[in-house]
């Protein structure tokens, strides 16, 4: 850091905003280093508020994993709340790093996690409170590097014109292999960003935007993506795995916050991956293979992680956790740690076929809290259209054992807008409630809990990257409506609580999740705009997301509800995940004639993920 | 089964924690700490620890209360190497003793807590003779009303408010030192169950009063305070008419 860059000071704005103690930065399991000129410094941001931010699992990872490291100092940053960005922005004081109160602009990495795309327009309003030029193409010399990475980055052209570094995959190994690269690179004489970059690019899992150029055809779609004079020896863009989870780096300790998050707990990560291959879901491909973690190693992780922290909870993470194989051993150990040392676990993600009751008869013994499930669609056609391979009874009779053990609450999650749904396919919906409804009604009075509260909840399907729905429309915003109105109308029961995600929401992260580079201009529009925490309801305004998309002379339309074909070359094609399109394409025919494709582990579909991404030849 | 209580101190970045994120950072502590604390009996068992009173936000404090229940006594020393060790800086235990079960609750036991009340002026040049004046006058005022608002009984739409005479809850109010900007005051004050004044309402009150004194003297500036920095010395049941802190008083 240089000597005239001063820690930014807050003494004096903190007994001025809500919860100041988002910004103390001096939590449990905080780092905190003594700085040297030979330090790396990066700065990790989250989008994001503190509470949403700090219930992060990957965050936590990378922190510290990077302050392990002796020569490097990890901070976090994360989107002030409005209260303290309008008294920083007043006070004309920078942003800063929570741990020493550094401004942005003296790190030498900042890094985004890309974990929503409405989250965009807070990455470019940390960057602007830090004072730190937008565009790539502004930045100089001095300016810190920005790197974005997470979910989003497989399609991360929307947002490439404000990155330096983008990586493609699991970040463990590649963030150590980037940061020791540019220890190297900086110390050469005449160092400049630019041959760090280009040496970068080199890294397998490193995506350089400004090495691309994309040109396009006069409707519209993507002509060609090629590489410019800028660019070196891209290695193929190819997403990084970490092939054993056992050996993959871990915190025994994470860090535990003074106030309420929104995971203020535990989180052990079982496994990654899924087995399962429902057709609208992209973590489901973009996280292949299946990785397990031994459950010795859970064991070890369990202990040490409450040790380390006093928490009173532990949560499982994973995809689906009821896939996990050892998963009844993993729980009656975790019920063993409850009886001694009052710890509560809670267990999210279970799948409807194989909810056990005798496993959450188990965890009942602990904390009896809600149960939530998601059928996803209303009727079985459907259901089989989207692969979700869950029948009706398995629903039925999860509910009907629910309820016999004293559950009064349960949730029910459903998409509307998926591909080929009809209004009988929504109604499906309606029916599939009431019939939850009647298994508790069946049941005699003594032998069930009073008070039931069904919430039913429906989001809008968006179709992502690297999914057989890649090619497929997203519903117009006035058909949203329609199809929200007709559940509006028929969920009217007493006990039934309706839901449902503002489907102008859904329109722009559609957009966004299948946008091509020149959306970096609209991003940019909005934020002008005062475009901020769009993925929250009070922040949310579309007429300025209009606006800006008709200023810039684009169209929601184009991205969100147009079908693509298959020939037509999409944004996110030059990056390799592993998974071959001709798979996708075939999941996709597959759903047209509402054929299902089962599990991973019944039957190996060929996907391509252990061709080219593991060596255990094909086996996942 | 023991029961031990312990004083401990809020202070620094720690002012900035509020009391129920307080109450969940001893939980957090206590077992990294590796203590052997008792729970409660049912079905969502949670460790059995009680405080005085609540510090408002901001406030730092020499003199904070629990009262812990432990399955197994240790020695204090020990007990208190060993929390001290997990504790973020700022919040440090500074004393305890076993005490027996029967003992009133620190909530029921607390009547008086006395603080420093640093406080900084807009463009005032007073010497401390007249200010002493005005400590004098605020204090020999007969009444001294603030708004509180009414509990609210069940389905009752709009908030009531009545008025409370708080005169009678300041016991001390002395002029403690000046330095530089910086005016010093000390008080004790009422706290508890029998009647309550924060610190913070009571320096409101003050500036009322001087603002009065000001119009009546018709000067120029308004007296305004810019800033307040509150620190909380100690809490304090009378024994035989002695103040004396919830530790000594039992």
């Amino acid at each position: 850091m240089s000597d005239q860059i001063k820690e930014v000071k807050i003494d004096d704005l903190l007994m001025k905003v809500e919860k100041p103690a988002r910004y103390l930065g001096n939590e449990m399991n905080s780092a905190h280093k003594e700085i040297n000129e030979d330090m790396v410094r990066f700065a990790f941001a989250f989008p994001d508020t503190y509470e949403i931010g700090m219930s992060h699992l990957g965050m936590q990872i990378l922190y510290h994993l990077l302050n392990e490291q002796q020569d490097i100092f990890c901070e976090r940053v994360f989107s002030p709340n409005t209260d303290m960005e309008n008294l920083l922005r007043r006070e004309e004081r920078p942003l800063f790093a929570l741990e020493t109160k550094t401004p942005l602009k003296a790190f030498d990495f900042i890094g985004f996690t890309l974990q929503y795309e409405l989250s965009y327009t807070n990455i470019l309003n940390i960057l602007d409170m830090g004072e730190i030029p937008l565009f790539q193409k502004d930045r100089e010399e001095e300016d810190p590097i920005i790197i974005l990475g997470g979910p989003c980055s497989y399609n991360p052209e929307p947002i490439a014109d404000f990155a330096d570094i983008i990586v493609l995959g699991e970040g463990e190994e590649i963030i150590l292999e980037v940061i020791n690269l540019y220890k190297k690179i900086k110390q050469k004489p005449n160092y400049q960003k630019a041959d760090f970059l280009l040496a970068a690019s080199e890294i397998e899992g490193i995506y350089v935007p400004s090495h691309f150029a994309v040109d396009y055809h006069a409707d519209g779609r993507i002509k060609e993506v090629r590489s410019t004079e800028k660019s070196g020896g891209e290695q193929g863009l190819k997403k990084r795995i970490i092939e054993d989870l056992d050996k993959a780096y871990y915190p025994d300790k994470i860090l535990v916050p003074y106030i309420d998050t929104v995971h203020n707990r535990v989180v052990l990560e079982i496994f990654r991956g899924c087995i399962r291959g429902c057709r609208f879901c992209q973590a489901g491909m973009i996280y292949r293979p299946v990785r397990e973690r031994s459950l010795e190693k859970l064991q070890t992780m369990a202990h040490d992680l409450l040790q380390n922290t006093g928490y009173e909870e532990i949560s499982l993470a994973s995809l689906s956790s009821s896939d996990y194989t050892e998963i009844e051993a993993l729980i009656h150990h975790l019920i063993e740690i409850n009886q001694k040392d009052h710890i509560g676990v809670s267990l999210p993600s279970l799948r409807l076929d194989n909810f056990s009751k005798e496993l959450i008869e188990e965890i009942q013994k602990v904390r009896k809290t809600g149960l939530t499930f998601a059928p996803e669609a209303g009727t079985q056609r459907l259901r089989d259209v989207i692969n979700k391979n869950i029948r009706e009874e398995d629903l039925l009779n999860s509910a009907k054992e629910a309820f016999e053990m004293g559950y009064n609450n349960i949730k029910l999650y459903f998409m509307i807008g998926l591909p080929t749904e009809t209004d009988e396919d929504i109604l499906g919906i309606k029916e599939l409630v009431y019939k939850v409804l009647n298994q508790y009604h069946s049941l005699p009075k003594e032998k069930r809990a009073g008070g039931l509260k069904i919430t039913v909840s429906t989001s809008t399907f968006v179709p992502k990257a690297f999914t057989p729905f890649q090619w497929e429309e997203q519903i117009s915003l006035e058909e949203i409506h329609r199809r929200q109105s007709i559940l509006k109308e028929s969920l009217t029961h007493r006990s039934i609580n309706y839901n449902y995600h503002d489907g102008k929401t859904s329109v722009v992260e559609g957009a966004f999740a299948r946008g091509d580079r020149r959306l970096s201009k609209v991003l940019y529009k909005a934020y002008s705009l005062g475009c901020k925490f769009d993925g929250w309801g009070d922040h949310f305004d579309y007429q300025k997301w209009v606006k800006a998309f008709e200023e810039e002379d684009s169209s929601l339309d184009f991205y969100s509800h147009r079908k693509r074909s298959y020939d037509e070359i999409l944004p996110w094609d030059h990056f390799d995940i592993g998974v071959n399109k001709s798979y996708l394409m075939q999941e996709n025919n597959k759903a047209k004639i509402e054929e299902v494709t089962p599990d991973c582990r019944l039957n190996c579909s060929a996907c391509g993920i252990n061709q080219k991404f593991t060596s255990r030849g094909g086996v996942c | 089964m023991a029961m031990l209580r312990g004083k401990f101190s809020k202070t620094g970045d720690m002012k900035y924690i509020s009391h129920l994120d307080l109450v969940r950072l001893f939980h957090r502590v206590l077992r990294r700490a590796g203590i052997n604390i008792a729970y409660t009996q049912g079905f969502n068992p949670h460790p059995i620890i009680s405080f005085a009173t609540a510090l408002s936000l901001g406030v730092e404090s020499y003199g904070e209360y629990f009262d812990l229940k432990l399955n197994e006594e240790m020695s204090f020393t020990e007990f208190q190497q060993s929390v001290n060790q997990h504790m973020p800086r700022g919040i440090k235990i500074l004393d305890g003793k076993y005490i027996d079960s029967k003992e009133d609750s620190l909530m029921s036991m607390v009547e008086y807590s006395d603080y420093l009340i640093a406080v900084e002026f807009i463009d005032e040049n007073w010497d401390r003779e007249l200010f002493e004046q005005w400590v004098a006058g605020f204090l020999e005022e007969e009444r001294i009303m603030i708004t509180r608002k009414k509990k609210k009984k069940r389905r009752q739409r709009h908030q009531e408010y009545k008025e409370v005479d708080v005169r009678p809850l300041i016991k001390e109010l002395t002029l403690e030192s000046v330095r530089g900007e910086k005016w010093s005051l000390y008080t004790l004050l009422t706290t508890g169950s029998k009647g309550n004044l924060k610190p913070e309402d009571l320096i409101k009150l003050f500036e009322k009063y001087l603002k009065n004194q000001e119009q009546n003297r018709e000067k120029e500036n308004p007296i305004e305070i810019t800033s307040v920095e509150i620190t909380r010395k100690d809490l304090y049941q009378e024994v035989n008419g002695a103040m004396k802190n919830l530790i000594d008083a039992v």
